[in-house]
């Protein structure tokens, strides 16, 4: 047996024995259905935000209203970026969920904000970053996106903060990039692994996870991409693609 | 079992297929405790559509498909969407976790690691693996080969570690 058969035999064969290492297991159907239940109504009050949002942007084009940056709720002029720590996670945020006073649930509004980005707000939109503990959303979009930020603006229940960052490029671009990237049998061709490609949150680039000498393999890849690489790392501890 | 469980097929085939369901998510997660919490996730995601599937053969498709995308989608999203009000929960631990393995898996990109559940215990196909993560055959086959390498470096880096501990 070739040695590249014998791994992929030994591979299956921790794999199964792994998997059957979770014995039978009841499942706990009420609850899964309350769950989908609960999910079933978000999905409705999403679109009837949608449908208000509509309605609201037509309404504000009607009457001539400007869109400014800032907030659903206290403005945020100038705000500095949140991206000065972990690029995956809003400074200070916790997994703790933040009802808002009036119960409003900031993840409701944030995900009302990621549709309509990844939809027909794609051109503007680079990501979002959830901070409930705050009642708080960050939306990382290019800059002068007056539209889309009115949109979110009114598809955010009372009481959830909405900071508009700028950004520099917009998602479906880094999303593009990040397959262009781990599709290349160009670092094949030279036995370079490509572990993993990762469209940032924030918009500022791709993040490109590599086996081997990074030392050497980041010039490369920035090189051979450009500026849109935001950073090479060892390994794929961060790659979400 | 209570009359309304066995009313819907959907319950039916949840309760006929949890175990197996369960067993996929941990390999697609490499994480015995976010397995539970995807799946019903997952589970919870499919639910308001069950009556839409009209074929039920089709299901299990779907519903692993929604697994796997949810997986992904997970990693892009940090994480920020919680389908459930209630803290995962993992109904059985594995009896013997094979840690290395779990370590060498989570290591990969989800992509990637999806592939491998798929492929090697699933048993399905490049042309299956590729539709279930919704890319072309030829960069399901790239994930493959991509996520074979790194195991196959980690698992005999852990096997050296191991060998000199001894």
């Amino acid at each position: 047996m070739a040695s590249d058969d014998w791994f992929e035999a030994e591979l299956t064969h921790r794999l199964r024995t792994a998997a059957e290492g979770l014995g039978a297991a009841e499942p706990p159907l009420a609850e899964l259905r309350q769950a989908g239940r609960r999910r079933a109504r978000t999905r409705q009050a999403h679109r009837v935000a949608a449908a208000a949002d509509a309605v609201l942007l037509l309404a504000g084009l009607g009457w001539g209203l400007a869109a400014g940056g800032g907030t659903a709720g206290p403005a945020t002029g100038g705000w500095p970026s949140p991206q000065a720590g972990s690029p995956y996670r809003c400074p200070g945020a916790t997994e703790a969920p933040g009802r808002t006073p009036n119960g409003a649930d900031p993840t409701v509004s944030e995900g009302a904000a990621q549709r309509l980005g990844e939809g027909q707000y794609r051109e503007v939109y680079s990501g979002t970053c959830g901070d409930s503990s705050h009642h708080a959303f960050y939306v990382y979009r290019l800059r002068g996106a007056k539209a889309f930020d009115q949109a979110v603006r009114a598809a955010a229940e009372p009481g959830v903060t909405v900071h508009f960052v700028d950004s520099k490029y917009p998602q479906y671009k880094l999303r593009e990039l990040a397959d262009r990237i781990i599709d290349d049998p160009y670092w094949h061709e030279r036995g370079v692994v490509i572990q993993g490609t990762w469209a940032l949150p924030d918009g500022s680039g791709v993040q490109v996870g590599v086996l081997g000498d990074l030392k050497a393999l980041r010039p490369q890849v920035i090189a051979r991409y450009g500026p849109m690489v935001a950073g090479v790392e060892q390994g794929a501890a961060n790659s979400g693609y | 079992m209570s009359r309304q469980d066995t009313a819907d097929p959907f319950d039916t085939f949840v309760a006929a297929r949890y175990t197996a369901l369960l067993r996929a998510a941990y390999l697609i997660t490499a994480d015995p405790h976010e397995a539970g919490d995807l799946l019903h996730d997952s589970l919870a995601r499919v639910y308001p559509k069950r009556h839409a599937i009209r074929d039920p053969a089709l299901v299990e498709g779907y519903l692993r498909r929604t697994m796997v995308r949810t997986h992904v989608s997970r990693w892009r999203r940090s994480r920020r969407e919680a389908a459930t009000d209630r803290p995962p929960e993992l109904p059985v631990e594995p009896a013997e976790r094979d840690l290395a393995l779990e370590a060498a898996l989570r290591a990969l990109p989800p992509r990637q690691r999806a592939a491998v559940a798929l492929h090697y215990y699933l048993d399905l196909s490049t042309a299956q693996v590729a539709e279930e993560l919704g890319c072309s055959q030829a960069t399901a086959k790239t994930h493959l080969a991509r996520a074979l390498k790194a195991l196959r470096i980690r698992l005999a880096e852990q096997r050296e570690e191991a060998g000199r501990g001894e």
